[in-house]
């Protein structure tokens, strides 16, 4: 084992404060990714930032037709919560089918937009839900989030406090799952709000994206067969060993179609 | 393990090569580029810190410079070690190609990788790689038009100084490059 500082601060400005004196500071939050990295010596950071004593960061509420998520809402959290459950079924389910338990009784939605990758799942339902990031500083549209591979446009120190989701008609999403880390080849999350559809994809581009040909075919006519005939380019898809460039492309057209079914269209 | 790409840079050929004549520019343009200098005859070492996500890890490299037929094409023979995170080790043949006012730059690389680095980050290879190499690029592009290197001197045929920081600049866009591959494969 090498060396570290580990702090435990008690409040956001006091774990800001840290982690703006430190140059190798991270901050600390289900450590699913930040951990497993350090154990392995591809990251060895000076300090660590624990968030977790920090009071009311894990809460998850309904406020009329917003769910507000803590950053350090654990996955099995998000996924057993009756405000969720009960206004956002298609979330809760996302965060209930996370990696496998161990990852979603530690992992949390802060650690996981913030970490940004590019196969996680939370990124789609924040773009298709049309959420909003709270910072310590700040409040962030989803659409302007997610930038690039493991890119967000937090700015350095910035820590994510929660997440508020808009509540929609109807959603739903669907994986393609890696059986192996559970994580996703490709997924779609179709959300209807009145007057809107919102389409998102994740696991095959470099950061989660919306989808507006889909959208806009939607909004004529929310079907599955809308979507007949509307493909994605897959120019800058991943092509690893998994799966190639345009089979993902060709999930997405057919996970889109699903999920917009389950959805009720 | 095999990779190669291609970048168009919209600069003719000789301000290319102009521009890598100059380690300044370089330094700049190369993300997480921390040193790059000559230890002996065609021979250099680098030190850049690689961060991505999760992963920051610092790799010191040797380069060797093979087989140059300025100013189009050259060999570059590499080793890089990134202490606990791993090795790499392997070579790569870089070409460049004027295309009207532009040019165009092609690699072929074929390298080893051992220790951590080849058990993790396979799924990210390709999304990585190409991250890095469009910022190296991006940041090159911008310094030959911002003219940053309309100062540097003509390189000619006789001057093998000129020739071998040339050498020095491609490889280290490559090393980058390459060095992703082997942090992510």
């Amino acid at each position: 084992m090498y060396e570290f500082e580990y702090h435990r601060p008690q409040t956001v400005n006091e774990a800001a404060a840290l982690l703006a004196d430190r140059e190798e500071a991270r901050a600390l939050a289900g450590g699913m990714t930040l951990i497993p990295t350090m154990k392995l010596r591809l990251a060895q950071p000076t300090d660590l930032v624990d968030l977790g004593a920090i009071d009311g960061l894990d809460r998850v509420e309904r406020h009329d037709d917003v769910v507000e998520v803590g950053a350090l809402a654990r996955h099995a959290d998000v996924a057993a919560n009756t405000a969720m459950t009960g206004s956002i079924p298609a979330l809760a389910r996302l965060a209930g089918a996370i990696g496998d338990p161990q990852v979603r009784n530690c992992g949390s939605l802060g650690g996981s937009i913030a970490n940004a990758d590019p196969a996680a799942d939370y990124p789609a339902a924040l773009l298709a839900l049309d959420a909003t990031i709270v910072t310590d500083r700040r409040e962030i549209r989803a659409d302007e989030f997610f930038t690039g591979l493991f890119e967000t446009s937090l700015e350095r120190g910035e820590l994510i406090v929660a997440v508020r989701f808009r509540t929609p008609d109807t959603a739903h999403y669907v994986k393609f799952r890696n059986p192996a880390s559970g994580y996703a080849i490709a997924g779609v999350f179709v959300a209807k709000f009145p007057g809107q559809v919102r389409v998102a994809v994740t696991g095959a581009g470099p950061c989660a994206f919306r989808v507006p040909d889909m959208e806009s075919a939607l909004q004529a006519r929310f079907s599955p067969a809308a979507l007949n005939g509307i493909s994605v380019d897959a120019g800058n898809f991943a092509n690893d060993l998994h799966a190639d460039a345009a089979y993902r492309a060709h999930l997405v057209g057919v996970l889109a179609r699903r999920a917009v079914e389950k959805a009720g269209g | 393990m095999k990779l190669s790409g291609e970048y168009r840079i919209a600069a003719p050929r000789e301000d290319v090569w102009r521009a890598l004549n100059d380690p300044d520019v370089l330094r700049s343009c190369i993300p997480g580029c921390e040193a790059l200098e000559a230890t002996g005859d065609g021979e250099y070492s680098a030190r850049i810190v690689a961060a991505i996500g999760p992963v920051r890890a610092s790799f010191d490299t040797l380069l060797r410079l093979e087989e140059p037929r300025p100013p189009r094409a050259y060999r570059l023979v590499g080793e890089s070690k990134g202490g606990a995170a791993g090795f790499a080790r392997g070579a790569a043949d870089v070409q460049l190609d004027e295309a009207g006012d532009a040019t165009v730059l092609r690699y072929d690389a074929d390298f080893k990788v051992g220790g951590r680095l080849a058990q993790v980050g396979s799924r990210l290879v390709e999304g990585a790689t190409k991250k890095t190499a469009d910022a190296f690029f991006d940041s090159f592009s911008r310094s030959l038009n911002a003219g940053t290197v309309q100062t540097a001197a003509q390189p000619s045929a006789g001057d093998s100084n000129v020739f071998r920081r040339t050498w020095i600049g491609i490889a280290a866009a490559l090393v980058v490059l390459l060095l992703w591959w082997f942090l992510l494969r």
